[in-house]
């Protein structure tokens, strides 16, 4: 089933049909009726329960890819083979990891397995996570349709869509390309993958907490979910000028795991 | 008289108050509506659309300079000699390469420096705009750059390619100042600068919401005579950003490696 091209693509922002009014209304109520310091913190564009701007870093170092209910990942017979192969590879130095080598997008949910801060940035039409590690982009555009593949290749990041229930940004991307891996030991995907997330704040806002499903027929016998938490960290800087192989920030505060 | 002291003072105090209030409230950053924020996001693409002029003044370098390796006459007049030096050994350099592009950072798979591909973009980018920090999300090589409002340069800048942007609103108006750039970064191919240079940017958005306007302010004492200033719109654009991946294409150049980084050093 392929959906239409849209006539209107999705990136475009000032047309966008998702909550004008509302925020429309917000930003009058707002600007009606507040004045002072805290003005400045505050976002007009978009309601604060569904506002995820800020830099978030993860507070432990993250591990390997791994259901978070604690059960095995749930490989097909032809997935755990692929696994075995590329591991195999890996190994030997037939299959060279070029999101490690030369620093190519890791794809997701690898991107959010970061021991490197995110920015991140809601405006009113999408959420975009920046990642400072390989400087990935991820956006999380409002729309309710994905982009046509007949006219979009597929990409490292796939293609996102998203909506708001409630405090929770709930994500589905598809449309990778198959260059990645779904972690560095090298989980295999095929075209089919698919990857749910929810993403939330919790603990009063101090940290953010993606789930992300991951659902592969040809590898997975059935979908599974990962969890990562960022904490809020106000003091730290995203760099955006990532390059490969030069120094990058100090990550010996985040906690490794045993 | 003791009381009297402390009636003053309480005078005096409830006198200030307001005074001490609206100087707050001028303290407080200024941002404009909702509307002319939401206003600045785009897409804007750099290319004029058909029956469009795109519109600059004489003094901006042209929309592609991956193609075009001369300097806008106003740049060039301007360059001190070390400067110029350097330019006209790249230009000489780019001149001998028949089959492949000249060493420019993006060339060596580098991310591009700041300045050079917001001023010409011919792919689409975006505004990513929050009270607190915007985003210039430029499609070529997946670029973000982070403008941080209301806040001033760390003291301890770290170089960098994109250099160290702040930001703050002046009426409708976008302005920025970016400082702290890595020396290998260029805004022009073949432009070499050195450790002070500084790029305030301007930007409004015209034409009824339809046309985004930026104003460029380059200023360095090892590579300008004088600060050389120029103007250059976008157009809001219906084409949605798409992922652009630099780093696998190049066979130029060696792109940079886990293992060595980047080889890369300007020409100079």
């Amino acid at each position: 089933m392929k959906a239409r091209a849209l006539s209107r693509p999705p990136g475009r922002e000032n047309t966008s049909s998702v909550g004008f009014g509302r925020v429309f209304a917000l930003g009058v109520s707002l600007s009606a009726c507040l004045f002072g310091a805290a003005q400045a913190q505050d976002n007009p564009l978009v309601p604060a329960n569904q506002d995820l701007t800020g830099v978030w870093w993860a507070s432990t170092m993250p591990t390997g890819l791994k259901p978070m209910d604690g059960s095995a990942i749930p490989f097909t017979a032809e997935g755990r083979k692929k696994y075995a192969e590329v591991q195999a590879g890996l190994k030997s130095g037939k299959i060279v990891d070029r999101a490690r080598d030369i620093c190519l997008p890791q794809g997701l949910p690898r991107a959010f397995a970061t021991a490197y801060p995110i920015q991140v940035m809601t405006i009113p039409s999408q959420t975009v996570f920046f990642f400072e590690e390989n400087r990935q982009v991820h956006h999380l555009k409002y729309a309710a349709k994905h982009n046509d593949p007949e006219f979009w290749d597929p990409s490292y990041m796939g293609d996102t869509i998203a909506h708001w229930e409630g405090d929770t940004l709930v994500a589905d991307t598809t449309n990778f390309n198959d260059e990645s891996y779904l972690d560095p030991s090298g989980i295999p995907h095929s075209d089919k993958l698919r990857v749910g997330q929810r993403i939330r704040k919790i603990n009063g806002g101090k940290q953010l907490e993606v789930v992300a499903t991951i659902e592969d027929p040809d590898i997975f016998t059935k979908p599974w979910s990962a969890r990562f938490v960022y904490d809020r960290r106000d003091d730290v800087r995203v760099a955006t000028d990532w390059v490969c192989g030069e120094p990058h920030r100090n990550v010996s505060d985040v906690k490794r795991v045993p | 008289m003791h009381t009297t002291t402390m009636l003053r003072a309480a005078a005096l105090g409830l006198a200030f108050a307001p005074a001490a209030m609206s100087q707050a409230q001028a303290q407080a950053p200024h941002q404009p509506s909702a509307e002319v924020m939401r206003s600045f996001i785009g897409p804007w693409n750099g290319m004029a659309r058909e029956g469009q002029q795109r519109q600059q003044s004489a003094d901006a370098p042209p929309a592609s300079t991956v193609n075009d390796r001369r300097f806008p006459p106003a740049l060039e007049a301007r360059l001190t000699p070390k400067a110029k030096a350097a330019y006209l050994k790249f230009k000489d350099l780019a001149s001998k390469v028949v089959d492949k592009e000249p060493p420019t950072p993006d060339n060596n798979c580098l991310p591009f420096a700041m300045a050079g591909e917001t001023v010409s973009t011919r792919w689409p980018m975006m505004l990513l705009v929050t009270p607190t920090v915007i985003g210039i999300r430029m499609q070529i090589d997946n670029q973000v750059r982070l403008v941080h409002m209301n806040q001033e340069h760390p003291k301890d800048l770290k170089p960098s390619m994109h250099g160290h942007s702040v930001g703050h609103w002046e009426g409708d108006t976008l302005v920025i100042d970016t400082i702290g750039f890595d020396e290998r970064a260029q805004f022009n191919d073949g432009f070499i600068h050195g450790p002070n240079l500084r790029v305030v940017e301007r930007y409004r958005v015209i034409d009824g919401g339809k046309t985004l306007e930026k104003t460029f302010t380059y200023t360095d004492p090892d590579s300008l005579t004088e600060p050389y200033t120029f103007t250059a719109t976008e157009y809001q654009s219906d084409e949605p950003l798409q992922e652009y991946v630099n780093l696998q294409n190049n066979q130029l150049y060696p792109c940079p490696n886990a293992r060595e980084g980047s080889k890369y050093r300007p020409v100079q």
